[in-house]
């Protein structure tokens, strides 16, 4: 009988652990899905207002990149090592790919378990002029691009591969 | 059996060949009218449109939608166009957007040839794809890879020229080298330029592929004219020294060799990316300038960013002074040069049109010169506030005339 009772007492905080689990993770990942990508459908295209609001939100690193860019997946190498030993630093990757045709392809580079910490966009279909111009008006659509914010609220910006020397330094002037 | 069945696969495919000229034959002309909507087969709703004008003044298109190439020709300058004929029986993927699209040319006989990218299921491998319309038959040949390496590795950014004769011409950015250079742990981070010939009214059938040179940016289009002897010149984006990405421009000793490439712009843009900007280019066909090559490109480097024009009479070995024809300020790209032939072929007129997007509209900007000396003021052709396509030149008898596409809508020529 007391064996029974511990059973059904073990059952019963199982089931509660697993249900504050299941909806904290939940909740954890609602709070990250409203900036990031939804793993079997796009959510977060990114428009003209939305790129202003991304802009606007504090010290950060910006990278734009492209499914046509070799050498953005070099950065894109770059960034996802950096990400798994600091995955706290402000980082926001924009995929320039306007094509909706393009954007499950956009979602498997974005699969990255290093990339779950940041928010992920993707152009809205056929916006890349309005979005790239709203971003960085001296931008000419050259990949990958990077655009930075430091502490101070000055804005940089870095057309081709950032070296590793490069990025530590943003990094400085970005973090907290 | 194999045989038999053989014979039948082939009378099966050539019955739906000849069916499709069967329906080509009724001369189905359909109003170039605004598509509501973008989920149907439709010209209006190809990301985009390449086009060429045949001698009797018959523009023809080629464009694609899914996995499908279309061509149609319109005789009354694009107010309609014929029915749409399907080119690749079997579905295929095809690049068409930005700098990387299907080309179109057509000969004296009045050939339509076809050439495309075709991704593959790796990232960065494609393969250059070919078909063409023969204007006897009235049917397509059937498609064919141009490149020989048997490779998974890119092969895209096509270009193509054809001569009155027939003679093809489609060059290339080639990865072949960095699947060797990767077999022995080296990363290549340039592509070499590839250049095939085939000539289908003489019977050479089988394109060769010949090596033409190494160390080009990775995601430019080339720029291809024919020289005084027919045979092609080629402007592209090439990295000199470690990341400079100014422009390569080579000439051909005969179909397969190339002269050696001369540097044609010296902007010193030093960018470790892709510019997704490839130059234009276009060789004086009469005049006393004839073998003068006009050449015009997008550069970013801090001192020296915006759109550029010069030419050579030498081919390359000298340039003119370069005119910054378009500052950075006004975000200019994508520009064309094209070469209109009046008075009988006894003049001509240089023209160049060239994008430009000021924060809240598109606009298509014109410029024309006598002999690239002195340009004309700049005019703006067109404005959109809508997502807009690369602006390209016509040539009809009728007059010159933008090629500007704009998703969702009929194709516009406006004359210039």
């Amino acid at each position: 009988m007391i064996s029974l009772t511990k059973a059904v007492i073990t059952l019963a905080v199982r089931t509660c652990c697993s249900l504050i689990v299941f909806l904290y993770s939940n909740i954890a990942l609602a709070t990250v899905d409203h900036i990031s990508v939804n793993s079997h459908s796009f959510t977060n295209q990114l428009t003209v207002e939305k790129a202003k609001q991304v802009i606007k939100q504090g010290p950060q690193l910006i990278v734009m990149w492209s499914l046509d860019c070799p050498a953005c997946f070099e950065e894109l190498d770059t960034l996802a090592q950096l990400l798994k030993s600091r995955p706290e630093l402000a980082i926001t990757l924009i995929s320039t790919d306007d094509d909706p045709t393009r954007y499950e392809e956009v979602n498997q580079v974005y699969a990255e378990p290093a990339f779950r910490t940041v928010p992920r966009w993707v152009y809205q279909e056929n916006q890349a002029q309005q979005i790239r111009y709203t971003i960085d008006p001296t931008w000419q659509g050259e990949l990958p691009r990077s655009f930075y914010i430091d502490k101070t609220g000055k804005q940089f910006s870095h057309s081709g591969v950032l070296s590793q020397k490069q990025l530590q330094s943003i990094v400085a002037k970005i973090s907290p | 059996m194999i045989k038999l069945l053989t014979i039948l696969l082939v009378i099966f495919s050539a019955n739906l060949t000849a069916q499709q000229a069967i329906d080509h034959s009724k001369h189905q002309m359909q109003p170039a009218t605004i598509e509501p909507s973008c989920s149907t087969l439709s010209m209006a709703c190809a990301k985009t449109i390449s086009s060429v004008v045949s001698k009797q003044g018959r523009i023809w298109s080629v464009w694609s939608h899914q996995q499908y190439l279309y061509l149609n020709y319109s005789d009354d300058l694009g107010h309609s166009y014929s029915k749409a004929r399907k080119v690749n029986n079997t579905a295929e993927k095809i690049s068409s957007r930005g700098e990387n699209r299907p080309k179109i040319a057509i000969d004296d006989a009045g050939n339509v040839y076809l050439s495309w990218i075709t991704p593959l299921k790796k990232r960065f491998s494609s393969n250059v794809r070919f078909s063409y319309l023969n204007a006897k038959s009235n049917l397509f040949s059937s498609v064919i890879t141009v490149n020989n390496d048997n490779l998974v590795t890119g092969h895209s950014f096509n270009e193509m020229v054809v001569t009155d004769a027939g003679d093809v011409y489609i060059a290339w950015l080639d990865g072949r080298a960095k699947v060797a250079a990767a077999k022995q742990g080296i990363r290549l981070r340039h592509s070499e330029i590839y250049l095939a010939h085939a000539n289908f009214i003489q019977g050479k059938t089988v394109f060769d592929n010949n090596y033409l040179t190494q160390g080009t940016c990775v995601c430019c289009r080339l720029a291809m004219d024919l020289d005084q002897h027919a045979l092609p010149m080629l402007m592209w984006r090439h990295i000199f020294d470690k990341n400079t990405r100014d422009h390569g421009f080579l000439t051909m000793k005969n179909q397969q060799q190339a002269n050696q490439i001369k540097r044609v712009s010296f902007e010193n843009w030093q960018v470790d990316g892709c510019p997704h900007q490839g130059p234009s280019m276009v060789r004086e066909k009469i005049s006393v300038n004839s073998n003068r090559v006009h050449m015009a490109w997008f550069n970013n480097a801090p001192d020296a960013s915006g759109l550029f024009y010069s030419y050579s009479d030498n081919n390359g070995e000298d340039m003119s002074k370069v005119n910054h024809f378009a500052p950075k300020a006004q975000l200019p790209e994508h520009p064309f040069l094209s070469q209109k032939i009046v008075a009988n072929g006894t003049k001509s007129l240089l023209q160049l049109v060239w994008r430009e997007y000021n924060g809240t509209a598109y606009q298509i900007k014109y410029q024309s010169s006598a002999t690239g000396d002195i340009w004309s003021d700049t005019r703006v052709i067109a404005t959109s506030a809508k997502g807009v396509d690369y602006p390209y030149i016509l040539q009809h008898s009728l007059g010159s005339y933008l090629h500007w596409h704009i998703i969702g809508q009929p194709l516009r020529l406006i004359k210039l």
